[in-house]
C-alpha cells in the first residue's frame, strides 16, 4: 500500500532526539543478516549524506534559511550516524566496497526498469554496466589480496562478471554531462530516482576517496584511485539529471520527500525486525521533517506543495536480485559509449574521450592488472580444482566486441 | 556471552542458494574474462613501486650525547646500532599495546560470565606494563628518547591493528579474544628472544639478565594463554567439573 505523505504528519522535529547510545547500536551480522539488509543500510546512509550535502550548499546561498536548515541537518547527522554505524567492524574496507557496488548494481537496475523517462532509463542502464564492472574488479582484488570470496558479501544475489570494462569508462568531462528532466513535466518517480541514485553514487565516491589511502598495496591504491575517478564521473552524470531551475526550497522539499519515499521502501521490505524498527522510527522522523519544510515552502513561495510532491508517493524501489535484467543490458548495451549528452556505439565515440583515456591510462591500468584472467568461483579462485590447468592466456582486444 | 558460536542461519554458504549460485557460475561461461591492456602485470607494477619506495621512516638519533657516552657507547659502536634502537622501540610500543590488549580482555571477562581467572589476566597485564617500563629505562640509559616511534614499532603496530579490533568488539567471544592474545604472546616470546641476542651483541650487560627474565615471563604468558585456548576450545561441551579440575592448575574457571 502506497503512503500518503500529506496525511501522515510523522514526529515533530522538536521530538526527534537521539542519544549516543541510540546512535551507536549493535551492528548487523555480516554473516547472518541478509545482504539486502546491508544494501538498505548503505543506501539510506547515502540518502542522509546527500541531504546534509544539499543542506550545506543551500545554507551558503540562502541566509534566511540557515536556521531551519541547521536544525534539520543536525537530525540528519544523527540519523546518518546511526545508520552507517550499523555496519560491523568485521567488514574490511574492501568487503564494504563490495557491498557498496552491490547497492549500485541492484538499486540502479531496479530504478532503470521503472523509470518512466526513456532517456533517463538509458542513463541508468549506462551507469549500471560500469558499476557492474567495478564489482568484478574489486572482487578480483578481494580474492587476490585478502584471500576472500566477494560472494560471502553478495550471497549469490549479484553476479561477478566483467561489464563495460573500466578501462573504457574514463571520459572527457564534456561526455559525462546529461540532459535534465523538466521540473514541470517530470513524473514524481523520476525525481525520486534522480535524487536516490545521485545520493548513492556520491557517497560511494566519498567512501572510495577516504578508504583508498588505507591500503598498503600499490595495486589496491591505484584501483581505488581509478574507480573513485569513475564515481566522480557518475556523480557528474547523475546530478545533471535534476532540473537546475528548481528553486532551492523546491529542491529541499524534494529531498525530504525522497527520504520519506526511501524509508518507506525499507520499512516495507526489511526482514530483520530490529532494523525494521529503525526504519519505522526514521520514517516518522522524515515525515515530521517533510511537513516542517512543507510549511516553510508554502509560506515562502506561496505555492501548494502538492504541485511538487504528490499525495501518494510512487511504489518503492524493489530490493531484490536483478540478475536477469542486468545480463540482458550487458548483452545489448556493453558497447555503448557517451558522446556529449547522447549515447552512441563505440565506433562513434568522441575523440576527446579517446585522447583523455590515452593520457590517463598511459602508465598501465589497475582495473586491467588486478583482474587478469579472473573468473569468479564459489569460495574464491583458489577453490577451483581446475584452476592450475585452466590458466589460458586472456583474449586480446582485437578479438573483442568492445 | 557464549563461548562458542551456535548453529544458525549463516547466509554466506553458496549451498544456501544453489540455483542462484549455479546461475553465477554459468554466467562466467557466457561472459568470460578478457584483457584490454597487457602492457604491465601485477608483479611488474608492484615491483616498480617496491623499487621506487622509501622506508616507513628513519631510526631516531639518540637525543643526549651524555647518554651515548655513559651507557650506549658500546652499543653505538656495535654492528647494528640502528637495529638495537629500532628493536627496543618496537618492544616498547608492543608492550604498551599489550597492556591495552589485556585491558580489553579483562573488561570483556568482567562483563561476561567469568570464564577466565581475572587475577591472572591482571598479573599478565601488569607484567606487560613492567616490560614497557624496563625497555623505556634501557632506551633512556642509552641516550634515546622513549617517546619516539621507530619504524619497527610502526610496522608491528600496523600488524596488531586486527588484534585490537577483535579484542574490543563486543561481539567477539572469549575464545576468539584469547586466540587474538595468543597471537600477540607468540610474537612477544620470539621478539624477546631476539632482543636478548641483540643486547648481548651490543654488550648492554646491565640489561641482558633483565631481558632474559622478561622473556621467561612471556614464555609463561604464552604457555598459559595457549592452554586456556585449548581448554576453551576442546572442553567447550564438557561438564563444569572437568573444567574446574583443569582450572585449578591453569587459572581457568
Amino acid at each position: 500500500m502506497a503512503l500518503n505523505i500529506f496525511e501522515h504528519r510523522g514526529l515533530p522535529i522538536d521530538k526527534q532526539h537521539l542519544t549516543w547510545r541510540d546512535m551507536v547500536q549493535v551492528p548487523i551480522s555480516k554473516l547472518d543478516d541478509d545482504a539486502f539488509t546491508r544494501v538498505m543500510i548503505i543506501l539510506m546512509n547515502g540518502i542522509e549524506l546527500e541531504s546534509i550535502q544539499f543542506s550545506r550548499a543551500c545554507a551558503r546561498m540562502n541566509k534566511n534559511l540557515q536556521l531551519p536548515l541547521a536544525q534539520l541537518r543536525r537530525i540528519d547527522q544523527h540519523q546518518a550516524t546511526l545508520i552507517n554505524w550499523m555496519l560491523g567492524a568485521d567488514h574490511s574496507p574492501l568487503e564494504t566496497t563490495i557491498a557498496y557496488e552491490q547497492v549500485a548494481i541492484e538499486v540502479t537496475a531496479a530504478v532503470a526498469q521503472t523509470e518512466p523517462d526513456p532517456y533517463l532509463a538509458q542513463i541508468y542502464r549506462f551507469g549500471l554496466l560500469e558499476d557492474f564492472d567495478h564489482m568484478y574488479r574489486y572482487s578480483a582484488l578481494l580474492d587476490r589480496l585478502e584471500g576472500k570470496d566477494s560472494n560471502n558479501i553478495l550471497q549469490s544475489y549479484t553476479d561477478v562478471l566483467p561489464g563495460r570494462p573500466t578501462i573504457y569508462e574514463h571520459r572527457a568531462p564534456e561526455d559525462d554531462l546529461r540532459e535534465c528532466y523538466d521540473r514541470n513535466k517530470a513524473e514524481p518517480l523520476t525525481k525520486m530516482h534522480a535524487l536516490t541514485i545521485t545520493a548513492g553514487e556520491q557517497q560511494t565516491w566519498n567512501y572510495y576517496m577516504n578508504i583508498g589511502p588505507l591500503f598498503s598495496d600499490p595495486l589496491a591504491r591505484q584501483l581505488y584511485a581509478e574507480i573513485a575517478h569513475i564515481e566522480e564521473q557518475h556523480v557528474t552524470q547523475y546530478q545533471c539529471i535534476m532540473d537546475p531551475d528548481e528553486t532551492w526550497l523546491e529542491k529541499w522539499l524534494l529531498h525530504k520527500a525522497n527520504e520519506v519515499y526511501n524509508y518507506y521502501g525499507c520499512v516495507q521490505q526489511e526482514k530483520n525486525s530490529r532494523i525494521k524498527a529503525i526504519w519505522e522510527r526514521f520514517l516518522e522522523y522524515e515525515l515530521g521533517q517533510f511537513h516542517f519544510v512543507r510549511d516553510i515552502f508554502e509560506r515562502t513561495e506561496n505555492r501548494d506543495s502538492q504541485s511538487i510532491v504528490p499525495a501518494i508517493l510512487p511504489e518503492p524501489i524493489a530490493f531484490e536480485s536483478q540478475r536477469d535484467f542486468v545480463r540482458e543490458v550487458l548483452r545489448k548495451e556493453v558497447n555503448l559509449r557517451a558522446k556529449g549528452t547522447a549515447f552512441v556505439d563505440m565506433s562513434e565515440e568522441s575523440e576527446a574521450s579517446k585522447i583523455y583515456r590515452q593520457r590517463i591510462n598511459a602508465n598501465g591500468v589497475p582495473s586491467e592488472i588486478v583482474a587478469l584472467n579472473y573468473i569468479w568461483n564459489p569460495g574464491g579462485e583458489l577453490n577451483n580444482p581446475n584452476r592450475l590447468i585452466n590458466v589460458n592466456p586472456p583474449v586480446t582486444t582485437s578479438h573483442l566486441q568492445h | 556471552m557464549k563461548d562458542s558460536a551456535e548453529l544458525g542461519l549463516n547466509k554466506t554458504p553458496t549451498q544456501l542458494h544453489p540455483a542462484m549460485t549455479q546461475s553465477m557460475v554459468e554466467g562466467c561461461e557466457e561472459f568470460p574474462p578478457h584483457a584490454e591492456a597487457m602492457a604491465i602485470d601485477a608483479f611488474d607494477m608492484r615491483k616498480s613501486y617496491i623499487k621506487d619506495s622509501e622506508q616507513l621512516g628513519s631510526v631516531p638519533i639518540p637525543s643526549t650525547l651524555r647518554g651515548v657516552v655513559k651507557t650506549g657507547v658500546q652499543a653505538m659502536q656495535g654492528n647494528s646500532p640502528t637495529v638495537l634502537i629500532d628493536k627496543l622501540g618496537q618492544r616498547l610500543a608492543f608492550e604498551r599495546s599489550g597492556v591495552r590488549l589485556y585491558d580489553a580482555l579483562i573488561t570483556k571477562c568482567q562483563a561476561a560470565e567469568p570464564s577466565l581467572d581475572i587475577g591472572v589476566l591482571e598479573q599478565f597485564r601488569n607484567d606487560e606494563a613492567e616490560h614497557f617500563a624496563l625497555v623505556r629505562d634501557c632506551i633512556i640509559a642509552m641516550g634515546g628518547d622513549p617517546t619516539a616511534q621507530t619504524p619497527c614499532a610502526d610496522s608491528s603496530g600496523v600488524a596488531a591493528m586486527g588484534l585490537i579490533q577483535v579484542l574490543n568488539d563486543p561481539r567477539s567471544s572469549i575464545p576468539q579474544c584469547v586466540e587474538a592474545i595468543l597471537i600477540a604472546e607468540l610474537a612477544d616470546v620470539a621478539s624477546w628472544d631476539l632482543l636478548v641476542q641483540i643486547v648481548r651483541e651490543a654488550n648492554l650487560n646491565g640489561y641482558i639478565e633483565k631481558f632474559q627474565q622478561a622473556k621467561l615471563t612471556e614464555d609463561h604468558h604464552m604457555d598459559t594463554i595457549k592452554k586456556w585456548l585449548e581448554l576453551l576450545t576442546l572442553n567447550n561441551d564438557s561438564s563444569a567439573g572437568n573444567l574446574e579440575d583443569a582450572a585449578s592448575e591453569e587459572g581457568y574457571f
